[in-house]
């Protein structure tokens, strides 16, 4: 059994909600039940009258550890190119939804991607969905990403395996651009459909998710908005707000402190707000009036974004607040902070039994309660012991 | 290293202690310890002749901090903090009579060895340690009397007679409460009339009150659209309060607790933390519990009295160790605010990109918690820091040589009949308590504890706990007050669900959870606290 999982990750709530090791689970013994976490199927066999428990979770390469992307260090990719955006083509709109989609649409068009995963609400229950789009019309038909978690990377099995595509654009919250891309950087052969799938990630912003009964609880019966005549959810960091767009144009904010309670648990030690692991990174920070900042990462990010300009359905503008950029980054030192806790908690524990541990948990200890503390070789020199005379 | 200049002051009791420990061996290895300037044997340090020698030579070494070695805190530390020149919580007690001569007098050898580890302690503790700063705020000179019966007019009458200026607000159109025809005609009535003329009462009828801001020493008051300022509030209700629909909302104003009858009951003042700010709001009459008129007029002749000493003494001040938060280090989680237990924390909504926790100096009573469930250790206390407890623990279970894990994993290969070592956490109104009337009482418990005493079990860290199982302690034992006695309102409950999942951790990692045990101790029972402690030992050396 993954040990690693369930210690790291679940048992300190620091699960993302991703979806990827779902996905990468080579037995299919993960599942999700609407939980901050997957949960592990446990399967029984009957014999005659006898129930045994198989042992599905066992003899793996543990392909759940090798894709979660909470389980690593990420240094962030330094940005290529950064710009204010907004749609051109039939939509003219700096809603970064819009502006995702028009580089979705273009990268479609020219046939650099055949389809896309992606976060969507669905119309009809109005609930979010992870979805596999692979036409031009279901791309343009999604509505996006509206800050409702759904596991967007559990649908990589469909997008690879069912519909069988080879050329996929993710697109999610920072947390499924990292998971996406330690699949990308994926050593182990099984992973490799997964890496040579996945084209390009995209991230929006993010601040955290929100579990989707964040829409019943709070604004149908707190704010007594109809969730059918919902248009679009938007995080700011900068106002510290969650804007809900209306169908008939209205607009109602709302500060994130009555948002934070249904935050999923696991974004509370997330410190990527900017999509640092991916390829292309949109949200309002840091643009213009009326457009999105996007920020193209990598190479292939910048292909894309030059591809969307070439089809007329993306105007840009060089101007960028890099400022509240940077201010929004700065936040992540703090998190990472809160990280490190997490770690010397998690080191002690394993120092209690592996003595080899110490020598990092010692180091730790001095980074995270100061200079105030001696140097651990001093303070064997400094106290002194009764030797009983 | 810090650049503190220490003074240790080793008390012979006049024999109590030197019958038992060897006070000449301590005040040699004191003056090994780090950061040790002076150590000294003194026969008493609290007789006036003592505080002048160590006066003497804090003058003479330029000592700024003292521990002095003798009895316990509770007992002494008050008069010496008082008696001595540096800062009171720079002078700390290290209790070697209660704790070790006393409840160890049959083995002196183990009892000296443990008194150094508690002078070392101490002296660790004082090496970082920082004056706390007191909290003042105004208070406001006016008070709000809630309800015009009896009791609400009594004690108006009382604060107005005293010349400070009241608002009197009653719900209903006049004045008189419960009072019945043949009352009013026996004499109450009179008091309607001098309420209603007074020149420092100000009467509001069909009024209520419809919504109270503010902190400590100045609520702003709203009646209707008018608002104004009082530095206290007396609540005064009257009796058939679960039928009248105000009074939960007036409970939630105010921050008061209702019973099941909708009175509102006394706050239990043996719990209560010392040294907080007086929150200005008093209940007296019917309000609280059942009364006749001539009862009520005495509680609320009671209770003026309360408020008038509060708001002539013109300020508030909160002598607690109010928790501070590091702006640049927090990262406006928020985890802070609902385990606050007085409501001390708000989020401070900024433009950037974090919210920050905001701590309400005058509010907090310094329990720690939020301490504790702070991720990041953004926030702070000047008394029990983070860097005070580590380096006590440090101190009290890295001494000897062998101890480290490396011998712990030695012992369970079968080899251990060496001597444990026990950290006891004590929240100070129970399990520090129970251990210093142990000591009182001369009853022994085993040798191989060493005690850090804490302000509340909210505060023990687990953090904390496994850097001393991880620096070599074979068992943590953690006293704390039982269900319903926290005196900050349910720190130990906070502890027990953090000592619950640590004890889960440390099992899955292959640690034996039986050696972190949290315990409830009742404070005046002093052979429990042995019992448990004595049990708890015992099973640590054989595991």
């Amino acid at each position: 059994m993954s040990t690693r999982l369930q210690q790291e990750v679940w048992a300190l709530d620091r699960c993302s909600g991703c979806g990827v090791c779902v996905a990468a689970c080579s037995k299919g013994v993960l599942y999700w039940n609407g939980e901050q976490h997957p949960l592990l199927e446990e399967r029984t066999k009957t014999l005659g009258l006898t129930r045994i428990r198989l042992r599905a979770c066992e003899v793996c390469e543990k392909f759940c550890e090798l894709s979660c992307p909470r389980l690593v260090d990420w240094t962030p990719i330094e940005a290529r190119s950064m710009v204010s955006a907004r749609s051109s083509g039939v939509i003219h709109s700096g809603a970064p939804n819009d502006v995702i989609q028009a580089l979705l649409v273009a990268a479609r068009s020219a046939d650099l991607i055949d389809g896309v995963v992606m976060l969507d609400m669905d119309r009809y229950t109005l609930q979010p969905v992870a979805r596999v789009a692979s036409t031009v019309h279901e791309i343009v038909n999604s509505v996006g990403m509206q800050y409702l978690w759904a596991p967007v990377l559990s649908a990589l099995n469909e997008a690879i395996f069912e519909r069988e595509l080879t050329r996929l654009a993710v697109v999610g919250p920072p947390c499924v651009a990292e998971g996406a891309r330690r699949m990308m950087n994926a050593e182990h052969d099984r992973l490799w459909p997964y890496r040579d799938a996945i084209r390009l990630t995209i991230s929006t912003f993010c601040t955290g998710m929100y579990t989707p009964d964040m829409v019943a609880d709070l604004l149908e019966r707190g704010k007594g908005i109809d969730r059918r005549q919902i248009r679009s959810l938007t995080t700011s960091i900068s106002d510290s707000a969650l804007t809900v767009t209306q169908w008939d144009g209205a607009e109602l904010t709302i500060p994130l402190t009555e948002v934070e309670p249904f935050t999923r648990r696991g974004c509370g030690s997330c410190d990527d707000y900017l999509g640092e692991s991916a390829d292309i990174a949109v949200g309002t920070m840091g643009a213009l009036a009326k457009h999105a900042a996007v920020i193209a990462r990598t190479a292939v990010g910048q292909l894309f974004v030059q591809n969307a300009r070439n089809f007329g359905l993306l105007e840009t503008v060089a101007e960028v607040d890099e400022e509240a950029l940077a201010a929004a980054k700065a936040a992540k030192d703090r998190r990472a902070r809160a990280q490190a806790f997490d770690e010397f908690r998690i080191l002690m524990l394993d120092a209690l039994s592996d003595p080899a541990k110490r020598s990092r948990v010692n180091k730790l200890f001095a980074g995270l309660y100061g200079a105030a503390q001696t140097p651990a070789g001093k303070k064997e020199v400094g106290y002194v012991s009764c030797g009983g005379c | 290293m810090s650049d503190a200049k220490l003074g240790i002051f080793i008390c012979d009791c006049g024999g109590a202690i030197s019958s038992v420990l060897d006070t000449a061996c301590l005040e040699t290895r004191a003056r090994g310890l780090p950061n040790v300037a002076f150590a000294q044997r003194l026969n008493y340090s609290c007789l006036p002749d003592g505080a002048e020698t160590i006066t003497a030579a804090c003058a003479d070494h330029g000592l700024d901090r003292v521990v002095v070695a003798g009895c316990t805190a509770r007992l002494m530390s008050r008069h010496l903090q008082r008696s001595l020149p540096v800062a009171g919580d720079l002078v700390e007690l290290a209790d070697i009579r209660e704790g070790c001569a006393w409840v160890h007098g049959d083995q002196p050898a183990q009892a000296t060895a443990k008194a150094l580890d508690v002078i070392a302690m101490a002296a660790a503790r004082a090496g970082l340690g920082q004056a706390r700063q007191p909290v003042s705020g105004e208070v406001a000179p006016a008070a709000l009397v809630i309800g015009g019966g009896v009791a609400g007019m009594t004690a108006a009458l009382t604060l107005a007679n005293a010349g400070q200026p009241v608002v009197l607000v009653e719900r209903a159109a006049a004045l008189g409460g419960a009072l019945t025809k043949a009352q009013r005609r026996n004499g109450w009535g009179g008091r309607i009339e001098q309420v209603s003329r007074h020149p420092n009462i100000a009467v509001a009828l069909n009024s209520q009150v419809s919504d109270v801001s503010g902190t400590v020493g100045r609520y702003t008051v709203s009646l209707g659209d008018k608002q104004f300022d009082v530095g206290a509030i007396i609540v005064a209700t009257g009796e058939p309060l679960a039928a009248q629909p105000g009074a939960g909302i007036l409970a939630h104003l105010l921050d008061l607790r209702q019973d099941q009858q909708g009175y509102f009951p006394e706050v239990r003042y043996r719990l209560r933390p010392e040294g907080y700010a007086e929150r200005g709001i008093y209940v007296c009459g019917a309000a609280h519990h059942p009364t006749d008129p001539r009862e009520a007029e005495i509680e609320a002749i009671s209770a003026a009295f309360k408020a008038l000493r509060h708001l002539r003494a013109g300020q508030v001040v909160n002598q607690a160790p109010v928790a501070r938060v590091d702006p640049a280090l927090c990262t406006g989680c928020a985890n802070c605010v609902e385990p606050c237990p007085f409501d001390a924390i708000a989020m401070l909504q900024r433009a950037e990109a974090v919210d920050l926790a905001q701590i309400d100096p005058l509010l907090c009573t310094g329990c720690g918690n939020c301490v504790v469930v702070c991720p990041v250790k953004a926030i702070s206390q000047p008394i029990d820091s983070d860097a005070q407890v580590l380096a006590q623990i440090e101190a009290a279970v890295r001494t000897a040589d062998s101890r480290s894990a490396d011998r712990r994993v030695r012992s369970t290969n079968g080899a251990g009949s060496e001597p444990v070592r026990i950290l006891v956490f004590g929240c100070e109104w129970s399990g520090h308590a129970a251990a210093e009337l142990a000591g009182a009482n001369k009853l022994s418990y085993p040798v191989e504890t060493r005690l850090i005493r804490l302000r509340c079990s909210a505060r023990f860290d687990p953090l904390h706990i496994l850097w001393a199982l991880y620096n070599g302690a074979d068992g943590v034992f953690l006293g704390a007050c039982a269900p319903g006695d926290c005196h900050y309102i349910d720190g130990n409950r906070y502890a027990q669900e953090r000592i619950a999942t640590l004890s889960k951790l440390l099992a899955a990692n292959g640690f034996d959870p039986r050696r972190l045990r949290l315990a409830w101790i009742t404070p005046d029972d002093p052979r429990d606290f042995v019992r448990q402690v004595s049990g708890f030992t015992e099973l640590v050396a054989k595991l």
